[in-house]
């Protein structure tokens, strides 16, 4: 009953944060959202969210009950939530709840927390979803370059190469017929594109669900910044050797704000260029097969939010889902 | 004691990646053997027409005799004049109301019960109401629609609710519905249409373009206690 209400709560404030940025700072500081909300779209999609929410929130047997609720204001936001946990003590996952996770620098001391969103960070982690997406991009990504001859382009082959009658073999038009050696290719290899499409929801679900891997594999960190003291390999080195000191290997990817950004930029991408087993890639470029390519993932807090913020944009402007 | 986490045997990695069983969708490969069960023919049976490729002869088709469809005489008749409307239960329009997404405090127009999605997008020429969920129905509803059964008449009044019937033709329909196609043309709003002289009298009025949805008076000062009742319970 209480997991259920956790559930609707999340899917409401999914639905906020979509509808309007308003929305989600009036969850950010405490305002009853349902509120905000009924106030900002009095007639759009909304009375079909709160049906649902009724359903989970209302008691199944007791009518009167239910009646009772529904008379009542609304329950707020806060009320359905379940309060953000550190991450270590995260033991359910899927649960849409606020995970703390500290702040380092890049020697690994930290300075500080950072919350990450429920909705990105704890979402249900779907395999099959994750295997469409890295499909997806593998496919597009291949260059489909590969041709054989046909018949036709085969060099030659013009001349019938014994008479139709009379030599008592089989009837041949052409050496170049696919059946010959050296002859053409049937049903060969052409040229094309190997895309296919996969509906920007599930993308975006993908990359919600490998950061929601990561975070429950204890497999992602978040960093002030990533731009070493020095514009040195051997600086970087270290700087990443102190951040995966528990890890079994060394694979990571770091990801800061952007490839000019003032936490990581050139000078990472520079110096960490020859470390084999280290990728780098700005925050709009995260993608699902990098991430998974990697053990751990280390964003920035620059990232993070920008990410968080992008992930929350609808996908329609005018969609009251995201 | 360590927090519980993800095993390691159980972390995302490229190589643990699968789609749900059943997701994929496998092309029947013919001629490939007789492992296959579809080798030497193919599935396609031995020799003819329709063994071939292209085209096998149309469904019905029976050789050049006339087929069965056009033996047999044609019976009954299509009415091209026949109206259909809508059906909505009140059981529905309840529902939809209690859960706030129909309005209680003014009319309930034909767009009202579109908008909301209370009827589907095919409306022929209207919506008629029908008594299914009359003997549950509590709250008071004020209706305008095309048409109302008996029994969900009597409901409705019965309830504390009103309902007439009222007449669109299909622009005048249209008009209601979408009012905002005619605005974004720079077009005016079509003037309300009479019934035609066989369905005089079956409407208890034409129907307004843009609807006036105003409650009656009677009934807006009944409302108006009911919601201050409630407010000082």
């Amino acid at each position: 009953m209480a997991f259920r209400g956790l559930v609707a709560g999340s899917l409401l404030r999914r639905v906020a944060a979509s509808l309007s940025p308003q929305g989600v700072a009036a969850a950010g500081c405490g305002g009853s959202v349902l509120e905000s909300l009924q106030q900002q779209h009095p007639s759009s999609a909304l009375p079909a969210c709160f049906t649902l929410l009724r359903h989970f929130v209302a008691a199944p047997p007791a009518g009167a009950a239910a009646e009772a609720a529904l008379a009542e204001a609304p329950p707020s936001l806060e009320d359905l939530l379940l309060p953000a946990i550190p991450l270590e003590q995260q033991e359910r996952q899927g649960l849409y709840r606020d995970l703390i996770v500290p702040l380092y620098d890049l020697s690994r001391q930290p300075v500080g927390t950072v919350t990450l969103g429920g909705d990105i960070f704890d979402v249900p982690i779907r395999r099959d979803i994750l295997h469409r997406v890295v499909r997806w991009q593998l496919a597009k990504r291949q260059q489909g370059t590969h041709k054989t001859k046909t018949r036709s382009e085969v060099r030659g082959g013009g001349r019938k190469p014994r008479p139709q009658k009379g030599s008592g073999r089989s009837r041949q038009g052409t050496i170049r017929a696919p059946q010959w050696r050296g002859g053409g290719v049937a049903h060969g290899p052409v040229p094309r594109s190997h895309e296919h499409d996969l509906p920007k929801r599930v993308r975006r679900l993908g990359l919600q669900c490998a950061l929601s891997a990561k975070a429950w594999e204890r497999r992602l960190l978040v960093v002030d910044s990533l731009q070493p003291a020095e514009p040195k390999t051997k600086v970087m080195l270290d700087n990443v050797d102190a951040l995966l000191a528990d890890a079994p290997r060394r694979s990571v990817l770091l990801c800061d704000s952007s490839k000019l950004g003032e936490d990581g930029g050139e000078v990472l991408r520079r110096t960490a260029a020859n470390l084999p087993w280290v990728d780098c890639i700005p925050q709009q470029g995260l993608n699902v097969y990098s991430i998974l390519q990697r053990d751990y993932l280390v964003l920035t807090k620059r990232a993070v939010d920008l990410l968080m913020e992008r992930l929350r944009r609808p996908i329609k402007p005018c969609s009251p889902t995201p | 004691m360590p927090a519980r986490q993800a095993p390691e045997r159980d972390f995302i990695a490229l190589n643990t990646l699968a789609d749900n069983p059943g997701a994929t969708h496998y092309t029947k490969r013919v001629g490939r053997g007789i492992g296959s069960g579809l080798g030497k023919t193919s599935g396609r049976g031995h020799k003819g027409q329709k063994a071939r490729t292209g085209r096998s002869p149309r469904l019905g088709f029976e050789g050049g005799q006339t087929p069965l469809r056009m033996r047999v005489p044609l019976r009954g008749f299509r009415n091209p004049h026949t109206r259909f409307y809508r059906p909505i239960n009140l059981d529905t329009v309840q529902q939809w109301a209690q859960e706030g997404r129909l309005p209680t405090d003014r009319i309930i127009t034909m767009k009202d019960l579109r908008d909301s999605n209370c009827v589907g997008r095919k409306m022929g020429w209207g919506v008629k109401v029908l008594g299914r969920g009359a003997r549950r129905l509590a709250t008071p509803l004020h209706l305008e629609v095309s048409q109302v059964s008996e029994s969900a008449r009597a409901a409705i009044e019965a309830a504390g609710g009103s309902v007439a019937t009222v007449y669109y033709n299909k622009l005048g329909l249209r008009a209601l519905l979408k009012p905002d196609w005619f605005a974004a043309k720079g077009r005016l709003l079509p003037r309300p249409a009479r019934p035609p002289p066989k369905l005089e009298g079956r409407f208890d009025r034409v129907g307004e373009l843009p609807p006036r949805t105003e409650l009656p008076a009677a009934a807006a000062g009944a409302a108006a206690a009911s919601q201050q009742e409630t407010a000082a319970a």
